[in-house]
């Protein structure tokens, strides 16, 4: 492909040969372990001729993307969402007052590292002790 | 009335976000789109124009989408800085992109707001991948695979297809204001297609055996895919052996190619650029072209 300038505007050259030839016959779609599912729409460049809205009439809609909503990891499981074989042993919780009618464990299931307080990022929160003191 | 996809794309939302926006993203002259002289063209023929437009605002949408799941992945995967930032400058250009089509179209048929809405629809995007692999930090392999496929797909494939495509149109446009935007969108195009290229060649140095196989199946796909989308039915055996010359319009033209056109494109661009590309990275590109599912 090539481009040769005219009076003010490009004239543009393209040349098809022969390195596309062969594969398979078109509409043949033999090679079926090469059709995924669930991997999105089809990619089509930007600038590929867009169907109007009369040519989409009638046209099924593609099914949607078995799209999985990223909602972020996994909340650890609390006293209050444990399932019976995550809730803490009961002897292990303290009770509290005997007549609170409710009683909340006061001890955490799997709480993990300190959350994180967002800090602005011009502020160094951790000071490095200097290895060579 | 309820504002079309193209209108609710360029809706303001501050005067002080708008100000930030045109300076990030405005880096050349604005094309005056009051200046489109509508009475000069046939209301078919905007109409036309006004379909292929508006795809383009989508399409150029979807590509920020896609470009924002990248980068974010790449930054998770803690990529050096250059390969962000230069991925960065293409989020920024795709929305002036879409931006400027969104204009177009609307300048083009404004008539079809109220009488035709659909034209100008503007579908939550999906991007054509699968969704990125969660992250190991001892275990990158399949984030390299992924983002080796995403930008072997959306910048290797699509961004070097556009550049000849966006060319053409520039020089089919008879009217100053689509050419204007073609000839602004033209100018990324090729930064974008080099990103590509070069950020695939980091990629594809870090992937095993199987990993570059995965990519090759997925070569296989998008080949076959873009064949279908951009070659308007016109199968390869037509017209190879065959040269085609793109000038300016005889008519009125405001951005819009033949189907010939595209299909010539399409092949031409494949069989010099895209294919000897892949294959110079060490992919088997011809041999996956060759296998592809026709559905032409």
């Amino acid at each position: 492909m090539s481009s040769a300038g005219k009076s003010t505007r490009k004239v543009l050259h393209f040349a098809v040969g022969g390195a596309l030839l062969g594969g398979i016959a078109p509409g043949c779609a033999s090679r079926d372990k090469d059709i995924h599912v669930n991997e999105g729409p089809e990619p089509e460049p930007k600038f590929a001729p867009n169907p109007g809205p009369e040519e989409l009439e009638g046209k099924q809609t593609p099914p949607e993307v078995d799209e999985h909503v990223n909602e972020g990891p996994e909340p650890e499981p609390t006293a209050d969402t444990a399932t019976p074989d995550d809730k803490p042993n009961a002897d292990d919780v303290n009770p509290g007052p005997v007549d609170e009618p409710h009683p909340k464990p006061t001890a955490k299931v799997n709480p993990g590292p300190e959350p994180v307080t967002p800090t602005p990022k011009t502020v160094n929160t951790q000071k490095v002790k200097d290895p060579g003191q | 009335m309820t504002a079309t996809g193209s209108e609710q794309m360029l809706a303001p939302t501050s005067d002080r976000l708008g100000r930030m926006h045109r300076a990030q993203v405005h880096r050349d002259p604005w094309p005056d789109f009051a200046a489109f002289d509508r009475e000069a063209y046939d209301p078919v023929l905007r109409r036309a124009a006004a379909v292929q437009w508006a795809g383009r605002a989508r399409a150029e949408h979807g590509s920020v989408h896609q470009f924002t799941i990248l980068s974010h992945t790449l930054c998770c995967a803690r990529v050096p800085l250059t390969l962000v930032g230069a991925l960065s400058r293409l989020v920024t250009d795709e929305v002036r992109h879409a931006e400027l089509c969104a204009e177009m179209a609307l300048a083009c048929y404004p008539e079809g707001k109220e009488g035709e809405p659909a034209i100008f629809r503007w579908e939550r995007p999906v991007a054509p991948w699968r969704d990125p692999p969660t992250l190991d930090d001892d275990a990158l392999m399949p984030v390299w695979q992924w983002a080796a496929e995403a930008i072997c797909v959306s910048c290797c494939i699509g961004e070097t297809l556009s550049r000849p495509m966006l060319e053409a149109i520039a020089v089919v446009a008879t009217d100053p204001v689509a050419d204007a935007v073609a000839r602004q969108i033209l100018r990324d195009e090729h930064l974008h297609a080099s990103f590509g290229w070069e950020s695939l060649g980091w990629l594809v140095a870090r992937l095993d055996d199987e990993a570059r196989a995965g990519l090759t199946d997925r070569m296989t796909r998008s080949f076959a895919a873009v064949e279908k989308s951009t070659t308007c039915g016109i199968p390869i055996e037509e017209v190879a052996g065959k040269a085609l010359e793109i000038g300016p319009s005889e008519v009125p033209n405001l951005g819009v190619l033949t189907d010939e056109q595209y299909a010539m494109i399409f092949y031409a661009t494949m069989e010099t650029e895209v294919l000897p590309q892949l294959q110079a990275l060490g992919l088997p590109a011809l041999e996956a072209w060759g296998v592809r599912p026709r559905r032409v």
